[in-house]
């Protein structure tokens, strides 16, 4: 299999196997642009997350995709859906804010207080030790969300011999198709 | 290397080549039209899948480069590629460069360098494609090729390829019986005729490095992917050669004043 490709990419020249491999890199160099522009119009870092318990239910459900934006200058308010992450916890967290404490002078300065929608007791319990959420903890707000399509993430996470595949399978589409 | 014989079309099919080349039957060239002072070139056998409309079209392509590009013929303008190439090639490096600021720094602080690069990662890419839809079009090969004759001339060629699907002409009036359409082309609608190849040839001779053009020439023909695939995929490159050597010669040589 391999020494047909060779043989093939020999016939071609140089030129063409430059424009075989420049659509791959585009397709990659494409993604990340998309990535990184959504993160800038979305005003954090990573715009885009997929829920992976059910502490939100019936809201989100495991496997759902969400679209996370942060605003810079309004408060956050009871009531909004957050995502947060602490300092030593690798994962972050998606729950709805159940208490704000807001400076007067500085509206923007928040001590915020966060729970899962089907969870029995506040997050007091995964706060690492802190009474209260500063807003530099909160990555974003959820604006909206797309159903099921997050399974592909957790499936390549769970079983990452799979998107090694994928991304190979993909490469050498690119690489030896035109067009 | 003793060149395979591919599978050659059904006797069928010949009668609707409606060139007027000399049909040599000997049994060298195996019943295919050649001009009579065709150089002898070996081929490499070619299969294709026959269904796949871009797979024929991209095959005779590469056949048009090979045939024009040869050492005793045009020798290829690489213009439109390396344009393509640079452009492309720019907009990934912008895009890494990107990628790894990005990395490296943290987001608040790197939100003006971000947004820069995917806007001249925008840029980059929408120029491109710009270049390849409106400059590049169908344009398979430019070539050009000096000779010296009095003075130096150069003649540039352009070949521009496309599928196209001609409708039916209405059959002329004629005292021979007329068969239907469905004789020649199996797969003939009412409409439409199975796609053909439409191959476009401008020339051009100019002297004094471009500046007086003595002659320019324009030459179109289009011919259904079945007169040179068979049932197989096989692909006759001989007969195509053929096919775009007289197109050459009558673009060449048109308006000449010998």
């Amino acid at each position: 299999m391999f020494g047909d490709a060779i043989q093939k990419m020999k016939t071609m020249g140089v030129r063409q196997v430059m424009l075989q491999v420049l659509n791959f890199a585009t397709v990659i160099a494409t993604g990340l642009m998309i990535w990184k522009g959504l993160g800038l119009a979305l005003n954090n870092e990573s715009p885009i997350v997929v829920v992976l318990s059910g502490s939100m239910e019936p809201a989100f459900y495991r496997g759902d995709l969400l679209f996370l934006h942060n605003p810079r200058n309004t408060p956050f308010e009871v009531g909004d859906i957050t995502v947060y992450k602490l300092n030593g916890v690798e994962v972050p967290i998606v729950h709805r804010v159940l208490e704000t404490h807001t400076l007067r002078s500085n509206p923007l300065k928040q001590k915020i207080l966060t729970k899962g929608d089907n969870n029995y007791d506040d997050d007091l319990g995964l706060y690492n030790g802190r009474e209260w959420l500063d807003r530099e903890h909160l990555v974003g707000k959820v604006k909206g969300f797309i159903p099921y399509v997050g399974y592909v993430t957790i499936a390549m996470n769970d079983f990452p011999w799979l998107k090694h595949v994928l991304i190979g399978v993909l490469g050498l589409l690119a690489l030896f198709q035109r067009e | 290397m003793a060149r395979k014989k591919a599978e050659t079309t059904a006797g069928g099919a010949e009668a609707n080549t409606g060139s007027d080349l000399t049909v040599d039957t000997s049994a060298s060239t195996n019943g295919v039209a050649v001009p009579a002072d065709a150089i002898p070139l070996t081929f490499e056998p070619i299969q294709i899948n026959n269904y796949n409309l871009t797979d024929l079209k991209n095959t005779l392509d590469d056949a048009l480069k090979r045939c024009l590009a040869r050492p005793d013929c045009y020798s290829q303008i690489h213009m439109h590629t390396d344009v393509r190439l640079g452009l492309g090639w720019a907009a990934v490096l912008v895009a890494a460069a990107t990628g790894l600021y990005s990395w490296k720094i943290s987001f608040q602080e790197s939100r003006l360098g971000v947004f820069i690069g995917v806007t001249l990662y925008a840029l980059l890419s929408t120029i491109q494609m710009g270049y390849i839809y409106f400059v590049e079009g169908n344009t398979v090969f430019v070539g050009k090729r000096k000779t010296l004759d009095k003075r130096i001339q150069t003649e540039r060629l352009t070949a521009s390829s496309k599928t196209s699907r001609p409708k039916p002409q209405s059959p002329a009036p004629s005292s021979a019986p007329t068969l239907p359409l469905s004789t020649f082309y199996p797969r003939a609608t009412s409409t439409y005729l199975p796609p053909h190849y439409h191959l476009t040839i401008n020339y051009a001779l100019t002297a004094s490095s471009g500046k007086a053009l003595i002659r320019a020439n324009k030459v179109e023909d289009e011919r259904c992917y079945a007169d040179f695939f068979d049932s197989k995929g096989n692909l006759d490159e001989a007969r195509f050669v053929a096919w775009v050597s007289a197109m050459l010669e009558k673009v060449e040589d048109e308006g000449k004043s010998q």
